[in-house]
């Protein structure tokens, strides 16, 4: 006869003890604030009701939702700005980051030395990259605008006071430092098996067809990982554009974290319902985000 | 058996610590308290930057004050002698109530975010100085502030202290939360030597804004670059101030936050002016894009390169030992369409909040400390001291311009004067307009390289006001 198997064993109890305070602070940390979040997108709360938030009725349910995308221009400027970064960070930097990780692991001379380098970006605190970009596109004293000068005599280009070139000026203060995702991508690449390696050199594979045949087929897992990490980079962007552009130029560079604050708490108005409802919107875009890339680079199936 | 032990202890260890992390700090506050009330007046000194408590006897009422001045007087001398100041009132009433002060290292933002999380929980300072950042809304709504305007009416100095705050700070129902010991004073600098060089009237003769765009148009054809501005505050001064130049133009712009269009005449004439005689007679080098670290504009102005600023009057500071020659810089105010009539913007802002919640003794020490700070004895030594403007209308410039020894000090005590006996008195742009002076001001990119016209930027502002409804 079967026995049903206990769960309530006193392994399975110690168990559940340990991991208890793990499920509370997640629960107080993450799990309450998301439902809040998405609760209080439906409620009308600002600063006239900043103690109760008042549930906007079934029948105006959406009426948060509906007004970021019908009428309020800031918030759509943030969406698209937002999922283009999302696809920058996805087309120029993982094939520039793996591009440097599989020059760096053939170890060239003075590889140790590039990857120290390539690093450096990524443990400077956002805000000091914040300011040296500002020096950078300065007008009056910026590298930029001299360089602009030379080519196009008078031109005197001020990248953060022009709408078109102020998105490019927060891009490239961000874009190129991959320098934490070249280093998983490196360790990924040094952890494949070295007789894999030679068999292929045995075989007469060139330097391109190695890449392409073992490396990079090996690499998908953890370029998938790599590629949420800098998708997330991208949507979640704040610290830049708080530092260099605050939003403008004619709000053309918020995205939609800036946005969020600048609605909830950079506002007299202190808009926590509209501000909610772009972070549940922001949610979702990461969720959908994280899911495509994760079913691109299969990150779930070990070949 | 022994690993069961220690494994059970460590769980429970575990739990029990985080039910002791979540749970209520009142055993710690209860200890604060006891340190903080064992602290005697000997072991205070002017400079101590966390908590400067007088001795409190238990037997008095107490309250708090909370301000922003926690700076060391080395980095801004100003942040010194308010301390001074607050020292002097809790010492000189010492006998009647505890008046403890507080210097918040987070300045006057960081007092502004505690607010917002304490009015979560129902609470508020007893006393506290904003700094400019306008809790009132918010506060107000969440009935945890206290009406001052019954004690204003009822005293005539306290009310000629606090200067066009009165009028300012009431609000559409009448009430006044707050008041300021000191005033955003804005006129504008300008450097005497780059005008005679240009052959420019100088701006003490100007009549109206003509006069004004005469000078700039000498200016500019001397190859004096005339000001430098930038996509937010200097840039703003100058549209509030044009927005001053007639009676038509002043009622809108007094309506302020309550207005359901931009589409006015006056308004967008005043950008058609911003556009035409002020952003694109300079060039782009000489236009920032804005935020609090982007004062080129200013640097350039005191390294003699530009030849007017547009800042408050604060930036007597800044002619001491500049290039440009603190003989050079003088104060102005602005002209307006009316030929000889001048104008200046006078912002009190936020500044002394109280708590609604204090008992009638507390109330009544609270409402003592900000007479006292709005008393003409210290706003003369907020002058005379350089820290800024005091609102009153009691002061006597003339009497505290003989008391001023130094250059700098005599050229604010010159500005405030100004800023004090214009003929328009207005409230800045962002006191004016609320959150539509950052829509405003991210327009002035578009004003300059022409990519928006004025109906381009008074349709976005529309479609702002449209959205934050």
């Amino acid at each position: 006869m079967k026995t049903r198997k206990k769960f309530f064993t006193k392994k399975n109890g110690f168990i559940f003890a340990f991991l208890l305070p793990g499920i509370v602070l997640f629960g107080i940390i993450y799990a309450y604030p998301l439902i809040d979040i998405f609760i209080t997108s439906f409620t009308k709360w600002n600063y006239k009701n900043f103690l109760q938030p008042e549930f906007l009725g079934w029948d105006h349910l959406f009426d948060n939702y509906i007004k970021l995308f019908t009428v309020d221009k800031n918030f759509m400027v943030a969406f698209w700005n937002s999922i283009k970064w999302v696809i920058l960070t996805m087309v120029v930097q993982i094939p520039f980051t793996l591009l440097v990780a599989l020059v760096l692991a053939k170890k060239p001379r003075g590889w140790r030395l590039t990857r120290n380098a390539f690093i450096i970006p990524n443990i400077i605190s956002t805000a000091a990259i914040g300011l040296i970009f500002l020096n950078i596109y300065s007008p009056s004293r910026g590298i930029i605008t001299e360089v602009c000068n030379w080519f196009v005599p008078g031109s005197n280009v001020s990248v953060l006071a022009n709408e078109g070139y102020a998105f490019w000026g927060v891009t490239f203060s961000f874009i190129l430092f991959g320098g934490s995702s070249c280093l998983l991508l490196l360790t990924q690449i040094f952890s494949i098996d070295a007789s894999l390696y030679e068999a292929a050199k045995v075989d007469g594979a060139t330097g391109i067809q190695v890449d392409r045949l073992i490396t990079l087929p090996l690499l998908r897992p953890m370029l998938g990982t790599v590629a949420v990490m800098a998708a997330n980079y991208g949507l979640l962007l704040y610290n830049e554009i708080a530092l260099i552009t605050q939003g403008g130029p004619d709000n053309a560079t918020y995205s939609l974290s800036y946005y969020i604050y600048k609605t909830a708490l950079g506002s007299t108005k202190l808009n926590f319902a509209r501000g909610n409802t772009a972070g549940v919107i922001q949610f979702l875009l990461g969720l959908v985000l994280v899911g495509m890339i994760n079913r691109a680079f299969r990150t779930n199936k070990v070949d | 058996m022994k690993r069961k032990v220690i494994s059970i202890l460590l769980s429970v260890a575990m739990v029990s610590t985080m039910f002791v992390g979540c749970g209520s700090d009142n055993t710690t506050k209860k200890d604060d308290t006891a340190t903080e009330d064992t602290k005697t007046e000997d072991t205070k000194t002017e400079d101590t930057k966390t908590e400067d408590i007088a001795t409190a006897d238990s037997e008095l009422p107490t309250i708090t004050f909370t301000h922003g001045y926690y700076h060391d007087e080395s980095e801004w001398a100003a942040a010194g002698e308010m301390r001074a100041i607050y020292q002097e009132f809790a010492d000189a009433h010492k006998d009647e109530f505890n008046f403890v002060i507080k210097a918040d290292e987070s300045g006057a933002e960081g007092i502004y975010n505690t607010a917002l999380n304490d009015l979560s929980a129902g609470e508020f300072y007893d006393i506290a100085d904003f700094g400019g950042w306008d809790i009132t809304p918010v506060a107000s709504a969440s009935d945890a502030i206290l009406d001052l305007k019954p004690y204003l009416d009822e005293d005539a100095d306290f009310k000629a202290g606090v200067g066009v705050c009165y009028d300012q700070n009431t609000t559409e129902d009448g009430k006044i939360y707050s008041v300021r010991e000191q005033i955003e004073g804005v006129g504008f600098w300008y450097n005497a030597a780059l005008f005679t060089q240009a052959g420019a009237t100088t701006p003490d003769q100007w009549q109206t804004w003509d006069d004004f765009n005469t000078a700039v148009d000498a200016l500019v054809a001397a190859g004096v670059t005339p000001f430098g501005l930038n996509a937010g505050w200097p840039t703003n001064i100058m549209l509030a101030a044009y927005m001053q130049g007639n009676d038509a133009s002043r009622a809108w712009y007094e309506a302020g936050k309550t207005v359901e269009s931009f589409d006015n005449d006056s308004f967008k004439n005043a950008l058609s002016f911003i556009q035409k005689s002020a952003l694109q007679k300079i060039d782009a080098a000489n236009f920032g894009p804005g935020g609090d670290d982007d004062e080129a504009y200013r640097s350039d102005f005191f390294d003699g390169k530009t030849a007017m600023l547009f800042n408050g009057v604060w930036d007597a500071g800044g002619s001491v030992d500049c290039k440009a020659g603190a003989e050079n810089i003088k104060p102005a105010v602005f002209p307006t369409e009316e030929a000889g009539k001048k104008a200046a913007l006078l912002s009190g802002g936020c500044g002394y909040v109280v708590s609604s919640k204090l008992d009638e003794k507390q109330t009544e020490a609270a409402i003592t400390f900000i007479k006292y700070m709005t008393s003409p004895e210290i706003a003369s030594r907020i002058i005379e001291k350089g820290i800024g403007m005091a609102p009153s209308t009691a002061v006597d410039y003339d009497a505290l311009a003989g008391k001023v020894t130094t250059d700098d000090g005599k050229l604010l005590v010159e500005a405030c004067k100004l800023c004090q006996s214009a003929d328009y008195q207005a409230l800045g742009l962002g006191n004016t307009f609320g959150d539509a002076e950052g829509e405003i001001q991210s327009k002035y990119a578009g004003l300059k390289d022409d990519s928006k016209t004025v109906d381009d930027v008074v349709k976005d502002l529309n479609d702002f006001l449209a959205a934050s409804e």
